[in-house]
């Protein structure tokens, strides 16, 4: 089963990669995307849109709780990855075959699971249980992201996979365990308060 | 595994996220109307914003994309990355913090006023329940009728006196309203204490201006709470009756809200205000400092320590800033545990108890004159002019 599972897992790679080096503004694109630094900083940036997005305190409070939810997910997504590759190491698809296409540098860490699916994807899933209409704004470029880590030819489909259910998991976790966010989001609000009621001073 | 050597460009990243984040920064004071946060002028023009923003975004994106070492090679590590994106955030934040408080401070050089110059007030009642000021025209010159502005949870405070100056240079006779709520821990122990006050100083106006045969004519206006405590008083009472009121943004589900009614303060000056007030020095505050000092010297040394016997790169940063992280999360988690009590604060424990007690006695049923809503988010000159303007609209 497992063995029947890996064969799929690179069946799907290799139908993958192989849009790879057939046109060069596809290339392009997948390097744009592939890259370590985009679309982490593009959503990083998106994340500040998300906090200062409200139009009066009680939706700056549902930002404050969103943001902090979401950046709870994504550590908790990542630690998650750096565990499992603790017990997990699965080479990266250019060590155990040939990829004809590879359209970026070699990565030497455990291909499985996916970080920067995990890690993208958590951005998507956090937002989704707290402001279901911004999230939406974080998935194309998780999945563009994810994509262009298979077109480029660093990650197995099953890698990026198993990304993706890391964040949903770590976001239900957040949702559900509120005493993980309660702390940081009301010590938000006590800064919140403390400011508001400071300007508002008798003279 | 194989070591591959690594272009780490650490400064560069930093600056992309401060150019990128100052440019989010700038379109975000645009879309929300920040007056406080203009650093070109006194009121936010958002088409400036979001060109400056855009600009900034695109010219930070492309900059840093541009050097072939940014992409598609071993580069920075995700850790320092990350560092890297939040103290180009912060960074980002202070300096769009600090260019509106050096403009304002250069706008002030050249003789532009602080804010709007608290009116002279005359005060004509003080007392238990509350204060009665009048500023412009005395009572007496009312001429049957004059705009009363009750005052926020804090009483009268700069966006009260900044209103009532603006309305009494329109030419209104303006009386100012502190009903006695907001004496924090105060209680309501009879049946809407605070309403009764509020119409009995009403009545004490009406009496100043001398015996009428027609009752006096009042607009009412009432700034976040005193807005609540507007919208429950009957159409008429003793000497008076409500012409017009205009509730400012009395939101049932938030709390205070008159900060948006603020005239534009620069971040500066909200910072000079809680460092006179010494906002973190009172009572209760000290109490928090105290437990967070001896959590966070624990929490540091583990950090440390963990980080040291696990070989993290730069540990002593790395383990000092986990520390203090896990220090406000223990801080947080041990004061919920052992004092409660000391965690709400600000507006919220004042409003919570008041607006409890008030939801028991509504006066919904009162029959209300005409009233006007605002949700303000304008500069307070623009929102003056508005009320100046509707107050002096005939029925």
């Amino acid at each position: 089963m497992w063995q029947w599972l890996l064969r799929v897992d690179y069946s799907a790679f290799k139908a993958i990669n192989g849009l790879a080096g057939k046109n060069g503004s596809l290339d392009w694109l997948v390097r744009v995307f592939v890259n370590d630094h985009f679309v982490p900083a593009v959503l990083g940036l998106m994340l500040m849109v998300m906090l200062l997005k409200g139009r009066d305190r009680s939706a700056d409070r549902a930002n404050i709780d969103g943001v902090v939810k979401v950046i709870l997910t994504l550590a908790l997504a990542n630690f998650a990855v750096s565990l499992i590759t603790v017990f997990i190491t699965r080479n990266r698809p250019f060590i155990d075959h040939s990829v004809p296409h590879l359209l970026f540098y070699t990565p030497t860490d455990s291909s499985f699971p996916s970080n920067p699916a995990a890690a993208t994807f958590a951005f998507f899933a956090g937002a989704l249980l707290t402001d279901r209409r911004f999230a939406w704004w974080y998935l194309p470029p998780a999945v563009l992201m994810s994509f262009s880590r298979l077109i480029a030819g660093v990650c197995y489909p099953g890698d990026v996979l198993a990304g993706i259910a890391l964040a949903f998991i770590a976001a239900l976790l957040v949702q559900r365990l509120n005493f993980l966010t309660r702390p940081i989001t009301d010590m938000a609000y006590l800064v919140e308060s403390r400011l508001r009621a400071t300007i508002s001073q008798r003279e | 595994m194989v070591w591959q050597p690594r272009h780490e460009d650490i400064i560069g990243t930093f600056l992309f996220f401060l150019i990128t984040g100052f440019a989010v920064f700038q379109i975000m004071i645009g879309y929300r109307h920040t007056h406080g946060l203009s650093f070109y002028g006194s009121s936010i023009r958002p088409a400036v914003n979001y060109i400056l923003g855009g600009v900034l975004l695109v010219g930070g994106l492309a900059w840093y994309f541009s050097n072939p070492a940014n992409r598609n090679v071993p580069g920075i590590e995700g850790f320092l990355s990350l560092v890297c994106m939040a103290l180009g955030l912060v960074a980002a934040a202070l300096l769009s913090a600090l260019l509106p408080s050096m403009a304002a401070w250069i706008r002030r050089k050249r003789g532009a006023t602080r804010w709007a110059e608290p009116p002279a007030l005359s005060y004509i009642y003080r007392g238990p329940e509350g204060e009665l000021a009048v500023t412009g025209p005395p009572p007496e010159a009312a001429q049957g009728r004059m705009a009363v502005l009750v005052c926020d949870l804090d009483g009268v405070t700069r966006v009260a006196t900044g209103m009532a100056g603006g309305l009494a240079a329109s030419g209104a006779a303006v009386a100012l309203l502190a009903p006695g709520y907001f004496r924090p821990g105060a209680r309501l122990e009879e049946e809407c204490e605070v309403c009764n006050a509020f119409i009995d100083l009403l009545g004490r106006l009406a009496a100043r201006t001398g015996q009428r045969q027609e009752p006096l004519e009042l607009d009412v206006a009432g700034i976040g709470l005193g807005a609540e405590l507007v919208s429950r008083i009957p159409a008429e009472g003793p000497g008076w009756r409500a012409r017009r009121l205009l509730l400012l943004n009395p939101r049932p589900d938030e709390g205070i809200s008159s900060a948006s009614a603020l005239p534009p303060m620069t971040p500066y000056d909200i910072l000079d205000i809680a460092w006179r007030e010494r906002i973190w020095a009172s009572p209760r505050m000290r109490r928090i400092w105290g437990v967070f000092a001896v959590v966070a010297l624990l929490c540091v040394l583990a950090g440390a320590a963990i980080t040291f016997a696990l070989r993290v790169r730069w540990w002593p940063v790395s383990g000092t800033l986990a520390g203090l992280l896990a220090s406000a999360w223990f801080s947080y988690l041990y004061l919920t545990w052992r004092h409660p009590e000391l965690i709400k604060g600000g507006y919220d424990r004042i409003l919570e108890s008041l607006r409890a007690q008030m939801r028991e006695h509504p006066y919904a049923d009162v029959p209300l004159p005409r009233y006007v809503r605002f949700a303000p988010r304008m500069a307070s000159e623009a929102l003056v002019s508005e009320i100046a303007d509707l107050l002096s609209r005939p029925d």
